[in-house]
């Protein structure tokens, strides 16, 4: 009887040795390294106008699609004067395996109005599957050239499997190095999710914040994550 | 919590300390915050499941 243990080693196979996980943990030791060289100074502020992405991973109809709207507003507020520019991002209809395709604005927006118009026009009656690494890829995009100041997603639940999430840490680290803050923004208490951005937080620096009733549209249920320490485990 | 968020789109750090309270001085720690090396490793050898006897 055949007691073997096969790594397997198909093409396929010799592929994954470079897979998200590999490619993530080299992206950190770099960067670790760049630290414990002084290569990693200080962010420096994005010069020009501010620009944002502004993502929402909720069902259309929902309170959290309100708030966000409420949100969008405020950030136009506090930014009169600076030239705020957003894009605004969500999820369309599924592609061929059942997973809700990550959609963004062609145009930069640069008023409340025309953002909360832009927003009742789309819809995101998800009830599958989202990932939240389609989102910030498509960050990573708008990123060239010149740097974003923040992305900023707002989201109930999100599905990455374990390569997905690395996949979403690496481009989260990308902004990153360029100066980009990326908020993570849980609606409800799914603890699976909370787990998943709680992690890219730990690898990437991005904030955390959850909220706790989902239903509640007091400000007081918003809280940020204490900074994750060293030793919490991925998933 | 909201309007940090909205003070750093606007005017970024800075901007987030003017503010101030307790969600900006949060905020402030994840700014500092050096992302972390992962320290576990994922078992990458997978078992071949058509071994014969």
């Amino acid at each position: 009887m055949s007691r073997d243990v096969t790594k397997l080693t198909t093409p396929k196979q010799a592929s994954d040795a470079k897979d998200a996980a590999s490619r993530l943990k080299s992206d950190l030791m770099q960067d670790a390294l760049g630290r414990m060289f002084g290569e990693d100074g200080e962010k420096q502020a994005v010069p020009g106008n501010p620009r944002v992405i502004f993502a929402l991973a909720n069902h259309a109809y929902s309170g959290g699609w309100d708030r966000a709207k409420v949100l969008q507003r405020e950030m136009f507020q506090a930014a009169a004067g600076s030239g705020l520019a957003m894009k605004f991002a969500f999820y369309g209809p599924d592609d061929a395996v059942g997973v809700r395709r990550c959609r963004i604005t062609t145009r930069w927006i640069t008023d409340a109005e025309d953002m909360a118009g832009v927003m009742d026009r789309a819809e995101c009656n998800f009830g599958c599957y989202i990932n939240i690494r389609d989102v910030l890829a498509q960050a990573v995009k708008e990123n060239e050239g010149r740097p974003l100041r923040a992305v900023i997603i707002v989201g109930d639940a999100f599905h990455d499997d374990p390569d997905g999430l690395d996949e979403a840490a690496i481009c989260a680290n990308q902004l990153r190095r360029a100066g980009t803050q990326v908020f993570l923004i849980q609606l409800g208490d799914d603890p699976h999710t909370a787990r998943k951005l709680q992690y890219l937080a730990r690898v990437s620096g991005a904030a955390v914040s959850i909220r706790g009733h989902s239903n509640s549209n007091s400000r007081r249920c918003w809280k940020w994550c204490p900074p994750m320490p060293p030793a919490a485990s991925r998933l | 919590m909201l309007e940090v968020v909205s003070a750093y789109a606007a005017g970024g750090e800075q901007a987030v300390k003017t503010t101030g309270g307790q969600a900006a001085t949060l905020l402030l720690q994840y700014l500092k915050q050096e992302p972390m090396p992962i320290i576990e490793e994922r078992a990458r050898v997978q078992v071949n499941s058509d071994i014969k006897e």
